[in-house]
């Protein structure tokens, strides 16, 4: 993770999303899931997908592999530039070439995400034998030190082992290896580490993190943890309902968030330290895919809401590479700024009775 | 790995022990007396002709009919006992029911030689001339000592001997009993002469039938139908048939082949061609092509297997309207002069309509487990790594799906097996296949016991090692399954 | 503000009334399969087939006027024990006539319920319990009906008929069904064609097809829920004691259950059935009943294996419940949705076995069974004797199979819609 500010907007951009619109069309209707989505990963570095279930995070990164299943999916408008080609341009055969190779995922479930009848070793090389042309020897070479990279003890003998000899931790580990082998520009995680415990969890995104920074690549990482966001994450995007609510730098975003979205979600973690209390929660539920309302998909659970927000919000810079996608951000921050000032007002004034 | 098939094999033993033990409760326990249908084809219920009693008497003494089933109290009949039922034959107050004396006969019959004591007591001792004389009419056959190597047909030397000296004996009682006065038998001889023999006999067997505790221990236990089958089947024998009086096991075997091979080929064809079908139903699911494959084998499904015989065997081979196929049997009847090519170029035409009845239904349910397998192993998220892997769809569906997906079809094998060979009997009898099927079914009408027996525990074996079969072909596809 | 509280009490209004229970939601499921509902309705217009075939086809006039004097043999020959012999055809007849008068009173007991409680649950309980009041009505009279003593003469109605209209003298005047000949008669034209007189032609032994069918309907319909029913009860019971007692029990069970199961079930109910000098219907009924339990023992154990760990049973065992309580009101519900769908298509496959029996030679005689009909067919290969059976059990498996697997579907948690 670099410090150092200046030099992030200067690496070059492997891949970016211009309004991508992919939707399903079931019996019940038509679920517009990710709907008009623009972000930015740079070289080298990790980007953070932030949001509730439902918000259609996995979907944008199954989209970028082409991996929505095509019955009732659709990638309906946007591009997707990967190193300048439109991945939506591209046929079956060409985007074959590009998965695994330029760009590799990983899953959530590291319990299923192996295939059970086939060795540890056999799984990792069939990615190299698919991709590069190398002998079956080589391949297994390649397997043995790249499980001995994601940190596997015995790589020798493990790498002889079916997947259900090995614990989540290790799987998730067998699985990076997996994505990396042909070392791949740019890396899906779709929440690698939800599964797991958290101590193994901060195992697993060291791990991540080492790798990022011996190979290049660059990471997408979605999760709905913002811990996970703070131990990793260059740049962030908050999405909502398949839509961006606010993108920024992780440190802008932590220090200085303007949505009332992602306000309301630092408001909601539970703090362990200030005083007691009501935890802080946002009213209502997600609205279903199949109906979001036009304009703002939160108007229904944000207090700041007009008749206004009926118009979809255009993306506002707040600071350098920091967008907002609201019309009152203002006025929460306002309200905000004025509540925060009374709590620490309390408080000094309980600290003074003491 | 062979460890545990050796391990399986010693655990079939004692599920084997288990199946005989209820077949033989079935065939013994079932309604309506084994060997009195059989004795209505042979016509010996009444007291007909010496020689009808006779042959039904020696049928009976083949399967040991005349044995009680479980436990022997014979060797302690007292004198009541046999005066009683001897009594109940000669019906002299004509209260007894003919029912009844059909019984008493039968009883008095099957006591054999434990009755010669008492008999001999009757003989000497009784009131009632009509009993005297009844007693001695049956010494001349409760007597009779039964033959060495029980009605087989290769016996050894000694067997033989032993035969000879047994036949001697029996020769020499013929026309050793009297009639009561008025009853006209040309055989008969006088009341003193006929006592006179017995007594004279008698003195010199008269150990034979003064049993010690040990022989009265193993009477009571062994020379029952339970301990004699339970002994036979140790040793593997079957015994004989009654029909044909060939050894069971080598009639059995005989047909076996031709069971056999229908049944693997139709396993077989119903693997081969479900798995494929089942992949392409479940990737092209709910395409139109697919919707209709799937109606096709949904009726497939629901057709009785008897009604598609039928129906095949009078549309293509009777001649209306086209005789494509012959009408029965397993293979033309001068195959000698064939080569092999043509030999099994001659079976497959007559077993082509057979194979197509059996193989029909168990291809119906397969495929759709196979379709349903793959469906839910298609969603699954190894699969979605695979493609994310950037492997061709093909490799996906073939490789890493199908795989995946057999494993629930091989268990099936264990479950098909017994249906197949169950089934066999019906596809056997339209078709004329001469196979174990037909001639069990055959058997049943006829009441050939050792044939009925026999062909359910093989039946049972055949299954039991079909499911062995199953588990090991399991435990190759599946690396989860480890032998513990 | 105000919008998202809006929003929260509808849902909870929504939550309020719905409040399902598992069965309404299996039904709800099993509603939306089309075929599913289309083969259960058309299993119910079997049903009402095998009830009404008398209405349909009968020797026995409705109306007889002769001389003046006018009878209606036909209701009498309903419970006529020497005209209908089998127990199960006056079962089926004791049904058409209480079918009315029953299905009406459930019908305004519902109606009534509806208007009178309000609340779900008591209102089903009260239905339920007319629903069993009125089904021990329909078997205590059938008994009574089976106890009641008979003797009426066999007449020739039809011949009778036919030969008043060519002779002037006497005077008869009747109604008939609609295919006026009983399953038993004979004396008509030995494999006779389809024909406008016998619409499914005639069979070896003289007797007229169509009417066979129809009565066969009872027969396949019966064998299979009674023998279904057996194996069922015995199945749970054996099962339920495995699954839940573990152990020894469960050991000794498990092996009789592979024993059973490796002993081709075919073979042995054919050698038990041959070994009966007369196989009737109940014969065969109970011998399916006690060879097929196995199936059923094994998934009732596993249900239960499954469902005697989780906690709602440990909070049963704490509350101090009998035994006999918790396994049969507690877990036993619970685990019947893989019985059901095994029993539906245990029906279908025990009319297969009963059909094949009979074309066997070994079923009963006496009844006029579809799988008789086509061993004649395959004795004289006769089409008419051969498809019409045959197309017969075919659909009656095929609505079957469908509805079993409907049920299948609608059980299972993952296809919810």
């Amino acid at each position: 993770m670099s410090t150092e500010t200046d030099t992030q907007t200067e690496k070059p951009v492997v891949l970016e999303l211009k309004n991508l619109q992919t939707h399903f069309f079931t019996d019940m209707g038509v679920a517009r899931s990710v709907d008009g989505v623009s972000y930015k990963v740079h070289e080298g570095q990790t980007l953070g997908v932030v949001g509730e279930s439902g918000c259609g995070k996995s979907v944008t990164a199954l989209s970028i592999m082409g991996l929505i299943p095509r019955p009732p999916g659709k990638i309906v408008g946007g591009e997707i530039l990967f190193e300048g080609r439109d991945l939506t341009k591209l046929t079956e055969a060409e985007l074959r070439k590009i998965r695994g190779k330029e760009i590799a995922m990983i899953f959530q479930e590291p319990m299923t995400s192996l295939n059970p009848v086939y060795t540890v070793g056999d799984q990792i090389m069939e990615m190299m034998l698919n991709h590069e042309d190398i002998t079956e020897l080589e391949a297994r070479e390649r397997a043995i030190k790249l499980l001995e990279e994601v940190g596997i003890p015995s790589p020798e003998e493990r790498v002889d082992n079916y997947p259900h000899n090995m614990s989540g931790g290790m799987r998730q580990r067998v699985m990076i290896a997996m994505s990396l082998a042909c070392s791949p520009k740019l890396l899906l995680a779709d929440e690698p580490t939800t599964a797991l415990d958290v101590t193994i969890q901060a195992q697993i995104l060291d791990l991540m993190n080492k790798l990022q920074k011996e190979r290049n690549t660059a990471i997408v990482m979605i999760t709905h943890d913002l811990g996970v966001v703070a131990e990793t994450c260059d740049h962030v995007v908050v999405m909502y309902a398949g839509h961006v609510a606010e993108k920024a730098d992780v440190f802008s975003l932590f220090e200085n968030p303007c949505h009332p979205y992602t306000i309301a979600l630092f408001k909601s973690i539970p703090d362990l330290v200030g005083k007691g209390g009501r935890l802080f929660t946002i009213d209502g539920m997600v609205p279903s895919a199949y109906n979001f309302p036009e304009g703002c998909r939160f108007q229904a659970r944000c207090p700041f809401a007009t008749e206004q927000c009926n118009t979809k919000p255009p993306m506002e810079e707040v600071e350098p590479e920091h967008f907002v996608a609201c019309h009152h951000w203002r006025e929460a921050k306002a309200y905000y700024a004025k509540e925060d000032a009374k709590e620490d007002a309390q408080q000094v004034e309980q600290e003074g009775a003491e | 790995m062979l460890t545990y098939i050796i391990k399986r094999l010693a655990l079939m033993i004692p599920t084997f022990l288990a199946i005989s033990l209820i077949v033989f409760a079935v065939v013994n326990f079932a309604p309506g007396n084994p060997g009195a249908k059989q004795a209505g084809a042979e016509g010996g219920q009444q007291a007909n002709t010496g020689e009808q009693r006779e042959s039904y008497r020696i049928f009976k003494e083949q399967f040991n009919l005349d044995k009680p089933v479980l436990l022997n109290f014979r060797y302690d009949l007292s004198n009541e006992d046999v005066s009683k039922v001897l009594s109940d034959i000669l019906n002299e107050n004509g209260e007894i029911s003919p029912a009844l004396r059909i019984v008493s006969q039968e009883t008095v019959e099957n006591w054999g030689r434990y009755a010669v004591p008492a008999l001999m007591d009757i003989l000497n001792t009784s009131d009632n001339v009509a009993m005297r004389a009844l007693a001695s009419q049956r010494l001349t056959i409760n007597a009779r000592k039964r033959l060495a190597g029980e009605f087989r047909k290769n016996l050894t030397a000694e067997q033989k001997a032993e035969n000879k000296i047994i036949a001697a004996e029996v020769a020499s009682f013929k026309g050793t009993y009297f009639m009561v006065e008025g009853a006209e038998d040309k055989n008969a001889i006088s009341e003193v002469e006929s006592k006179a023999f017995w007594n004279t006999w008698y003195e010199t067997n008269k150990e034979g039938f003064a049993y010690s505790s040990t022989e009265k221990m193993s009477i009571l236990f062994f020379d029952t139908r339970f301990a004699k089958y339970w002994g036979n089947l140790i040793r593997l024998d079957f015994g004989v048939s009654h029909l044909d009086k060939r050894p069971v096991l080598e009639k059995v075997f005989s047909k076996l082949k031709y069971s056999l091979s229908l049944a693997v080929t139709s396993v077989l064809l119903a693997y081969l061609i479900s798995l494929p079908l089942g992949i392409w139903s479940a990737v092209n699911e709910n395409s139109p092509s697919d919707r209709f494959v799937t109606l096709i084998l949904f009726m497939l499904y629901s057709l009785p297997s008897f009604f598609v015989g039928v129906v095949l065997l009078n549309f293509f081979t009777i001649g209306s309207p086209v005789q494509w196929f012959p009408t029965a049997g397993f293979e033309s009847i001068d195959t000698s002069e064939m080569t092999t090519l043509e030999h099994l170029k001659d079976i497959a035409w007559h077993l082509f309509l057979p194979i197509t009845c059996m193989t029909y239904g168990a291809l119906a349910a397969l495929s759709r487990y196979a379709r349903t397998g793959l469906l839910d192993t298609i969603r699954a998220d190894f699969i979605r790594t695979a493609r994310a892997k950037g492997l061709s769809e093909g490799v996906v569906i073939i490789k890493h799906a199908a795989r995946n997906g057999m494993i629930p079809i091989i268990t099936l094998l264990g479950t098909l097996l017994p249906v197949l060979i169950g089934g066999s009997v019906v596809i056997e009898v339209i078709f004329g296949i001469p196979g174990m099927g037909k001639m069990g079914f055959e058997a049943i009408m006829l009441r050939d016991y050792n044939v009925i027996m026999a062909i359910l525990l093989i039946a049972s074996s055949l299954t039991l090692i079909g499911m062995l079969i199953s588990d090991l072909l399991l435990a190759l596809v599946d690396p989860r399954i480890t032998f513990d | 503000m105000s919008k998202a509280s809006t929003t929260n009490a509808s849902v909870q209004n929504a939550h309020a009334e719905e409040d399902l229970t598992y069965g309404d939601i299996v039904w709800g499921q099993l509603r939306k399969n089309k075929y599913a509902i289309y083969s259960l309705y058309l299993l119910i217009g079997l049903f009402a087939v095998a009830i009404y075939a008398p209405l349909l086809a009968s020797d026995r006039p409705f109306i007889w006027t002769q001389d003046g004097v006018t009878t209606y043999p036909w209701f009498s020959s309903l419970f006529d024990r020497n005209y209908f012999e089998n127990g199960v055809d006056i079962f089926f007849n004791a049904l058409m006539v209480a079918s009315l008068p029953v299905i009406g009173t459930w019908y305004a007991g519902l109606k009534y319920f509806q208007q009178s409680e309000p609340r779900k649950r008591p209102r089903r309980r009260k239905i339920q319990r007319l629903t069993f009041a009125l089904i021990g009505l329909v078997f205590a009279s059938y008994i009574a009906l089976l106890a009641m003593p008979y003797e009426k003469p066999y007449r020739t109605y039809q011949e009778d008929y036919i030969a008043a209209q060519e002779d002037d003298s006497v005077s008869i005047e009747a109604t008939f069904a609609v295919i006026p000949f009983g399953y038993r008669k004979t004396g008509f034209k030995s494999l006779d064609k389809p024909s406008t007189e016998h619409w499914l032609g005639v069979d070896q032994s003289t007797r007229d097809v169509a009417v066979r069918m129809l009565y066969g309907t009872r027969i396949a319909l019966s064998i299979g829920v009674i023998a279904v029913s057996i194996y069922v009860t015995i199945g749970v019971f054996i099962g339920s004691m495995a699954g839940f007692f573990g152990g020894v029990v469960d050991l000794v069970v498990v092996r009789f259950i592979e024993i059973f199961m490796s002993i081709p079930s075919l073979f042995v109910i054919l050698t038990l059935l041959a070994f009966v000098e007369k196989p009737s219907i109940f014969h065969i009924m109970m011998v399916i009943g006690l060879l097929r339990w196995t199936g059923v023992a094994r998934l009732v154990r596993s249900e239960f294996l499954r469902l005697r760990n989780l906690d709602f049973v440990n909070a049963a065992i704490a509350l101090g419940f009998p035994t006999h309580k918790i396994i049969f009101q507690h877990i036993l519900p619970n685990a019947l949705g893989p019985v059901l769908v095994n029993a539906t298509f245990g029906v279908a496959s025990a009319i297969l076995i009963e059909s094949t029996l009979s074309f066997l030679g070994l079923g009963d005689v006496s009844v006029p069974s579809w799988g008789q009909t086509l061993s004649e067919g395959y004795a004289t290969s006769a089409w008419h004797l051969i498809l019409t059976p045959g197309i017969a059990i075919f659909i009656t498996v095929s609505l079957l199979n469908q509805l079993g697997d409907g049920v299948r579907s609608a059980l299972d948690p993952k296809a919810r819609k």
